[in-house]
């Protein structure tokens, strides 16, 4: 009877944020963003919500499992949830704070969403495995179609090692897009014919032109920059290309105050990863110095 | 594949690969001992 109670709970509450999800989850799916003027926190595209509610049984199972002193099950459900709730916190993480550096010089060369997803397909295959009882092979299926879910709806990327040092037919594509918003941008900043948001929207423009340049002398930050150029950009050229047409047929002071407040998020999100990718050429240059260093003193010339 | 049914795709496979692991932890810690031995010592077999 306990159990059935249990049960019927779990069913109730699982129901019930289904069907509060199921709503964010569709306008997710359909591209559609919750505000248009405010550049959302987690930027467009796939956000991580759903690999923090996902494995919530897997937490409830360890607190059963606690309960009823039953350490096997115990052992399993903790080393599976807390798997997969790291992976999702750094999924999460990178997707709140661009490319992150963690950890040691070996790990910083992995991002930390691949990182994430690997921990979280290990985590349910852990799961699966000492959790639920399965067969390991089955929890290698487990973690296998996990792995596979993962890169369709966030993307696994090689480390830094293996990328490709060229830009690339996509790097030149997106490139290319990226030029044509920062063109766009510029356009609709026109029309808006207020000299102070003009300025403001020159100065965004003019961060943008630096991050591509830098791009464009450096490959390898096609890679550390491509959030900016697939989902930043674009976002900010639907906003400022939103607010030019309405802001002439409707005179809205709150419409004004959120734009004023979009453009301060989107020229402090621009000169971080301008920062960023300043921050990896002196990391970079502090590698090669490392190197140098280490060859001279093999040579005994230090 | 459109950019939607990918993420679609890669949202139902996590479904049953995070899903599906979860819900039969939280199913083995509800059912007894007994049975969840047995049901783990034929899946070994």
């Amino acid at each position: 009877m306990r159990r059935l109670l249990l049960l019927l709970i779990f069913v109730l509450i699982v129901l019930a944020v289904a069907f509060v999800l199921s709503q964010s989850l569709w306008r997710w799916v359909r591209g559609e963003d919750e505000a248009p003027v405010e550049v959302p926190e987690e930027g467009a595209g796939p956000r991580a919500w759903p690999l923090l509610v996902l494995p919530l049984p897997a937490a409830v199972a360890a607190v059963i499992a606690l309960a009823e002193g039953r350490l096997g099950l115990l052992v399993g459900d903790v080393l599976g949830y807390g798997l997969m709730l790291g992976g999702a916190l750094l999924v999460r993480r990178e997707r709140r704070e661009g490319d992150l550096t963690i950890g040691s010089r070996w790990l910083r060369r992995w991002p930390p969403a691949t990182v994430g997803g690997g921990l979280i397909a290990l985590g349910s295959g852990v799961t699966a495995w000492l959790g639920a009882g399965h067969h390991p092979a089955i929890g290698v299926a487990f973690a296998l179609v996990t792995l596979a879910g993962f890169h369709l709806a966030y993307g696994l990327e090689l480390p830094l090692r293996h990328r490709p040092l060229g830009l690339g037919g996509y790097g030149e594509d997106a490139l290319r897009r990226a030029a044509g918003s920062i063109a766009a941008i510029e356009q609709a900043s026109r029309s808006i014919r207020q000299p102070e948001l003009d300025a403001r929207l020159s100065s965004i423009a003019a961060l943008a032109r630096q991050i591509l340049q830098r791009v464009k002398d450096d490959p390898r930050d096609l890679w550390r920059a491509r959030k900016f150029l697939n989902v930043y950009l674009d976002g900010v050229q639907r906003v400022v290309e939103g607010y030019a047409s309405t802001h002439g047929q409707v005179a809205t002071p709150e419409l004004d105050q959120r734009f004023r407040h979009a453009l301060d998020t989107v020229e402090a999100a621009f000169r971080e990863q301008h920062q960023v990718l300043l921050e990896r050429d002196i990391e970079d240059l502090d590698v090669q110095i490392e190197v140098l260093t280490r060859q001279l003193e093999r040579e005994g010339i230090l | 594949m459109s950019d939607r049914q990918r993420r679609l795709v890669g949202l139902l496979l996590l479904l049953v690969g995070i899903g599906v692991a979860s819900s039969q932890a939280l199913l083995a810690s509800c059912s007894s001992p007994a049975a969840a031995a047995a049901s783990t010592s034929a899946a070994s077999r």
